[in-house]
């Protein structure tokens, strides 16, 4: 009985320890295997026409605060960089949608010059 | 059970600023967290998030007071999102192959064993470290000062593994691959190459231990290189392949990215394009304020350090200038402990203000050949090599009866 207390409480303390601490890479002695689990952080973008387009298609290669982080960029900057992701890392999308992101960026995320 | 370093450093950094709020009246947030979110990753302090996927995350400054930077405190940047999570070490290789005499696969144990060990600090710097300061702004990692750190690495020649697969004549480039990859085929895995002169250079490392400890997977474990005295580009991560080339790489991460203009300054007109690029290899002299914070309250007639680091791309700091008054009178900072040409050197410099006002201190290092750090922004389009000279604005204030 008080062995099963005992061992309550030491999962009980394991299950805070964890969740206080438990962010630290896993490195167990005498295994010479190393994972870690990276947080997934979701950032919410503004919504507007374009946010569903812009979170599925951004996504699929980075997270969202890639452009949240950004200085406000005019538009023609904007383009350049939608462009270069179809171009240079070869995101598939059509003209039509392209519009709809580079829309939604300057709006929400950009500047009017 | 490791011990949970990030939490031991924030108390440090909380105990020490409190401290230094007792004796210098340096209260004042540090710049680099104003408005900017942190975020704790596995085996790191709580530190400024940038981007999640694949992680880019920043040191907040007040880590630089350490002549060397905490590995949980060091900034992590990795380029395409599908980053190593799980590796076993006993059944890693790194294989080199390409323009060798015999392909060689070399495992953990060989490359710590098998080689002589090498051990120095070395500035690890992003090209983009600064980037947000660029007028106009340029897309990338927004970065302020936090990405850079001053580690102890171990770890063995590349020329001497190189000297394991034997290299033969005509030789251009060595290439590097990590086991990081892309989330669509389509996206460019990152490979970078080092002119071979480079690669059979003295001190550029295959490590495998950070400030005495293994590589974190973050950091790169198992093994990364160290081009000490070049941007972090070039130290890749989490290493797997090493390929000898008969002809410069042609990939993207060498030919369509880290690039600067082809002149002396890597500078063109704000918002220009260049006509001509080369990669972007050598770090320029630079030196950071690390204390007071920006707009920190001093009080008139009591002492106060002013302190800093310094560091160019593998020459030794000569010397640093300290100026109070906006840089109309220039005084030598004291340098402190000297790590080698590779390691950043901290900087002192006691200030009394006799009058209350507003104050700029400005920090201007030069090294060893005579490089040193504008006083105007030098602009290019990917915001790289940022060391223009640094302007803390702080507030003297009477003292408080």
């Amino acid at each position: 009985m008080i062995r099963y207390f005992i061992g309550s409480f030491f999962l009980i303390f394991l299950l805070v320890f964890f969740a206080r601490y438990g962010a630290v890479e896993e490195r167990k002695a005498g295994n010479s295997i190393r994972s870690i689990k990276l947080p997934v952080i979701e950032i919410e973008i503004e919504d507007g026409v374009g946010k569903e387009k812009v979170t599925a298609y951004c996504n699929i290669c980075h997270s969202l605060d890639y452009i949240t982080m950004q200085p406000r960029f005019s538009k023609k900057r904007w383009e350049a960089i939608v462009a270069k992701m179809v171009k240079v890392y070869g995101l598939q999308l059509d003209d039509r949608e392209a519009k709809v992101i580079i829309d939604y960026l300057t709006k929400h995320y950009g500047s009017d010059e | 059970m490791r011990k949970d370093y990030s939490r031991r450093d924030f108390l440090k950094v909380a105990g020490f600023s409190g401290l230094m709020a007792a004796v210098g009246g340096l209260e004042g947030k540090a710049p680099a967290e104003k408005g900017r979110r942190l975020v704790r990753f596995p085996g790191k302090a709580d530190l400024i998030l940038l981007t999640s996927r694949p992680p880019q995350l920043e040191t907040p400054i007040q880590y630089f007071k350490e002549l060397i930077t905490p590995t949980e405190a060091v900034f992590v940047r990795w380029h395409i999102s599908d980053v190593p999570t799980l590796i076993d070490s006993n059944e890693w290789r790194l294989k080199i192959g390409g323009h060798v005499e015999k392909e060689v696969e070399i495992s953990l144990n060989e490359l710590k064993m098998g080689f002589e060990k090498r051990r120095f600090a070395a500035v690890m710097q992003c090209s983009g470290n600064g980037r947000s300061f660029f007028e106009p702004g340029v897309p990338g990692g927004q970065w302020h000062h936090g990405s850079m750190g001053n580690v102890m690495w171990t770890g063995v020649l590349l020329k001497e593994v190189l000297k394991k697969a034997g290299m033969r004549e005509g030789a251009v480039e060595v290439a590097f691959d990590g086991l990081d990859s892309s989330p669509l085929p389509s996206v460019p895995d990152y490979i970078k190459s080092l002119p071979i002169d480079k690669a059979l250079g003295e001190d550029v490392l295959i490590a495998y231990e950070m400030n005495e400890e293994p590589l974190p997977l973050l950091h790169g474990f198992p093994a990364r290189l160290i081009v000490p005295g070049w941007y972090a580009t070039h130290w890749v991560k989490a290493i797997r392949e090493i390929t000898v080339l008969l002809k410069e790489y042609e990939g993207f991460w060498m030919k369509g990215a880290y690039r600067i203009p082809d002149n002396p300054c890597a500078c063109i007109p704000p918002g220009s394009q260049p006509s001509k690029t080369i990669p972007n290899t050598r770090m320029n002299t630079k030196s950071l304020i690390i204390q007071p914070f920006e707009k920190a309250s001093l009080v008139v007639n009591e002492g106060v350090e002013i302190i800093g680091v310094a560091f160019s791309g593998g020459y030794p700091i000569h010397e640093v200038v300290v100026s109070t008054d906006e840089g109309k009178t220039w005084k030598q900072a004291r340098l402190g402990k000297d790590l080698g040409k590779y390691s950043w050197i901290q900087w002192f410099h006691s200030w009394k203000p006799s009058e209350p006002g507003r104050y700029a201190i400005m920090a201007k290092a030069t090294n060893s050949i005579g490089e040193s750090q504008p006083f105007e922004s030098l602009w290019n389009p990917s915001g790289y090599m940022w060391n223009r000279v640094e302007r803390r604005e702080v507030l003297v204030e009477k003292g408080k009866r």
